[in-house]
């Protein structure tokens, strides 16, 4: 066992009679990161299914489970190797059937259910392995009643806020803002300044001397007032998604927004993100800093459909590049890349009878709370079509109403996917460049299994 | 295999940088027929013809024997030049070598450097891919600022970096403002000063560091080959300091980086007393042009000394880069400088300054507008 930062690590073997260890490692783990008796039992719950199934599918072979502390959330990690193992029971699908086969593969489901994210992560970088993570429970939701939202700023500095502040900005952009412009997820004070504790989220806020809008002519407050602010986290390897800028003054509010927007550029301008981008742009996001690319139907049950603008900005000089597209998928890339003016040499690819493995593996990221499951192709297999099929009947039974599969134009064989894809109901929805080997376009469910008949084949 | 956990903490942050692809492979991508290169501010007229001679009967057979290791007779000759001691010079393969070298010979675990948040991103980088801390102060009104960087000095603070004139704003401090500086310092720790755009100025008051050096030996001065003198593609600068501070940072120096045909056409380079005074000429007509021109599409413009011009745009800079690029012209996108929305224009040939103007005016058919 080893403990290093917020992290700690056990090494076991994927053994049903190390079970109670894995377990009591990562319940005490979670509870000593301070996180609460609910949060625990759901780790727990989550980590004796991932365990078991790992017994099933790689059995003796060594394991490393890591549990680490986000402040905000708990994450437990469980490694292992390649060796000996058959890359099809990383489907989350794998065998989900009445059968014995089946009830072993149904414990990623009750994994997933039991924790905010799931997902399985592969590659050189990071090695296979199952990834849970669990978020605190917080009770204190920012104020309902209307506050003193609009300021007048006399001028204003903008700068990394404290705690203190990073609560008082929460509250007023719950005052101000509905959730299509600031996510039901982060509308708790505590939560958001744990999230930036953590540093997996960033934010910056613009404060000055000012006085309160209303009731007119308001004496001036000795103290500091928020005139704005903005918020951005990391996803992936190349993006940075960010919200706002939420503004609150009345008088400087072009100012105020162009300032965020170039404080923040300059923040993530030398990381190594390719690009920032927001699916929860206000009316207030600076005009030219950033360009369209498209829209994507956000379904959120019992809330309705929203349509979703993303806004996106390179970080860098696009040095131009290849692209490997399915036929079919031409025309959309030819739009999207003329629009965006991307400098793209496309190269046509699909199936064309050679062989392939016989088994394609699909990794799901699962987000709860966004009613949002994402799939990406792993690797590719004679099954895919089928493999697809089943993934969108299992997630569409589980009741997420967004579904999502990213296709990876820098990894030739992804091709091969589109045209089930298109046939199985997706349709490309956005264009995403740079975001991960290549340009990702990503395609969304727009039909329901039921709605037609599937190809299988 | 998990690459991750052999990778240091600090180069799984950093991002590598990513030089742009040969020309005619931007060409066949961005769809033109010409490319205009006016991102790297190099010097339009190329190099002095007595380097060029050099290149031209650069031996065949000499290409298999090491280069001077040290570059001896350029240090003869820059001794002569500026009357101090030959080994008061180390050469580096341009002079993002010799950054490395300083920041290797001084810096620790725990140490941090300090410089401006907008300026050659080199010093910068250098520090944090060697696991340091960079200290970055902000500008003010396009200029570094003394006071500020003086005010986040610590113990562990082991070297300032200061470009002057800087890139890519064209401010420079005055003689007394750096002379200044250095008294405040009072040779706690290694100054830096970049003069690799000194050649380009022109004012009375800009100072020459290199007759600093006598009273400031913790002075550092940097100068290049690849600007005034046209050498870039053969990467040849120096750096120059006290005998002491030099000595130590000679332990960290990459000998025989500079090869034969650079040495030799940086050694020839120097005498020829045309070439500066051609390419001044040059570079003050079309900044002038360029300025005017600039006005009169209505974008804002920070020009300065050097031998480049900012450029405003109320457009993404990196969409405007994308656009520009497609015309056959490449300017340098300010994003990765931390000024969203600027380009930064390399001064060129008069048929390159109306493309760009040209281009931007295209790019922005309604004014300045995005």
């Amino acid at each position: 066992m080893s403990l290093s930062g917020r992290g700690i690590s056990l090494k076991t073997l994927l053994d049903e009679a190390f079970l109670p260890v894995a377990l009591s490692f990562t319940e005490k783990s979670v509870r000593a990161f301070g996180f609460g008796a609910a949060e625990a039992d759901r780790i727990r719950l989550a980590s004796e299914e991932i365990f078991l199934y790992l017994c099933q599918i790689a059995k003796d072979r060594p394991c490393e489970i890591e549990v680490s502390n986000g402040v905000y959330c708990v994450k437990a990690r469980f490694l292992f190797d390649a060796v000996a193992f058959d890359p099809y029971a990383l489907n989350f699908t794998a065998r989900i059937t009445p059968d014995e086969q089946g009830f072993k593969s149904l414990g990623l489901l009750i994994a997933s259910r039991s924790v905010d994210q799931f997902y399985i992560q592969h590659g050189l970088n990071e090695g296979i392995g199952f990834v849970l993570i669990k978020e605190k429970n917080y009770t204190d939701v920012a104020d309902e009643a209307p506050a003193d939202t609009p300021v007048a700023l006399e001028d204003f500095t903008i700068s990394t806020p404290d705690n203190a502040t990073i609560k008082r900005f929460v509250r007023k952009v719950c005052n101000g803002y509905e959730e299509i412009y600031f996510p039901s997820r982060y509308r708790y004070p505590a939560k958001v300044a744990d999230m930036a504790a953590s540093g997996d989220y960033h934010l910056l806020v613009a404060t000055g001397r000012g006085r309160v809008a209303a009731p007119a002519g308001g004496a001036w407050r000795a103290g500091q007032e928020i005139g704005g602010g903005l918020l951005w986290r990391r996803v992936g390897r190349g993006m940075i998604e960010f919200f706002g800028p939420y503004i609150f003054d009345t008088m400087q509010k072009k100012e105020i927004a162009a300032g965020l927007a170039d404080h923040f550029l300059g923040q993530v301008a030398k990381t190594n993100a390719t690009f920032a981008a927001t699916s929860y742009a206000t009316s207030d996001l600076p005009a030219g800093y950033f360009e369209t690319l498209g829209d994507i139907e956000f379904r959120l049950p019992g809330k309705g459909v929203r349509q979703c603008p993303f806004f996106y900005r390179q970080l860098h000089e696009d040095m131009g590049s290849q692209v490997w597209s399915h036929p079919d998928l031409v025309p959309f890339l030819r739009s999207r890349y003329d629009h965006l003016v991307l400098p793209r040499e496309i190269l046509t690819s699909k199936w064309e009878g050679e062989r392939r493995n016989a088994h394609s593996v699909l990794t799901v990221r699962f987000d709860r709370p966004a009613s949002t499951a994402r799939l990406r192709p792993a690797w590719d297999g004679e099954d895919a079509a089928q493999n697809i099929v089943d993934h969108v009947t299992v997630l569409t039974n589980e009741g997420f109403a967004n579904i999502f599969f990213d296709l990876d134009l820098g990894q030739s064989w992804q091709c091969f996917m589109t045209q089930v894809l298109l046939e199985n109901g997706f349709a490309p929805a956005l264009l995403l460049p740079d975001a991960g080997e290549g340009d990702i376009v990503v395609f969304q469910l727009r039909e329901p299994p039921n709605g037609k008949e599937k190809r299988r084949s | 295999m998990q690459l991750e956990r052999l990778v240091p903490e600090h180069i799984r942050k950093f991002e590598a940088y990513i030089p742009s692809k040969p020309d005619a492979e931007l060409m066949k991508l961005f769809g033109c027929s010409r490319l205009f290169r006016l991102n790297n501010n190099e010097n339009p007229l190329g190099p002095p013809p007595a380097s060029r001679e050099i290149m031209k009967r650069f031996p065949p057979s000499r290409a298999s024997l090491y280069p001077s290791g040290d570059s001896y007779y350029m240090r003869m000759r820059l001794g002569e030049k500026f009357g101090l001691h030959p080994d008061q010079f180390l050469f580096g393969n341009g002079a993002n070598e010799a950054i490395a070298f300083v920041i290797k010979a001084f810096c620790q675990e725990g140490d941090n450097i300090v410089t401006a948040d907008k300026t050659f991103a080199v010093y910068e980088w250098v520090a944090q891919f060697s696991g340091f801390e960079a200290r970055l102060v902000s500008l003010r009104d396009f200029a570094f600022d003394d006071e500020a960087m003086l005010g986040s000095i610590d113990g562990r603070t082991k070297i300032i970096f200061i470009c002057n004139p800087n890139n890519p704003t064209g401010t420079y401090w005055s003689k007394e403002k750096l002379c200044r500086f250095l008294d405040a310092v009072a040779g706690r720790l290694i100054v830096v000063v970049d003069e690799a755009y000194c050649e380009f100025v022109e004012e009375e008051d800009y100072p020459n560091a290199m007759e600093l050096l006598a009273a400031y030996p913790n002075l550092v001065v940097f100068r290049t080959f690849s600007k005034m003198y046209g050498l870039a593609g053969l990467r040849i600068g120096y750096l120059a300091g006290s005998l002491e501070v030099v000595s130590i940072i000679r332990r960290t120096c990459v000998v025989y980086s500079v090869n034969a045909v650079a040495q030799e056409a940086a050694l020839v380079a120097m005498d020829d007393e045309e070439h500066i005074p051609r390419t001044r000429a040059l570079v003050r007509e079309e900044k002038k042009f360029l300025v005017q021109e600039a006005a009169r599409l209505g974008i804002e413009v920070q020009a300065g000394e050097g031998c480049y011009v900012m450029m405003k745009l109320r457009m993404s800079d990196t969409l405007a880069y994308r656009k520009l690029m497609s015309r056959g012209v490449m300017v340098r996108s300010m994003t990765g400088f931390r000024f969203p929305n600027w380009i930064r224009v390399s001064i060129g040939t008069h048929e390159a300054m109306e493309a760009v103007i040209e281009a931007i005016g295209s790019v922005l058919p309604q004014g300045n507008g995005a």
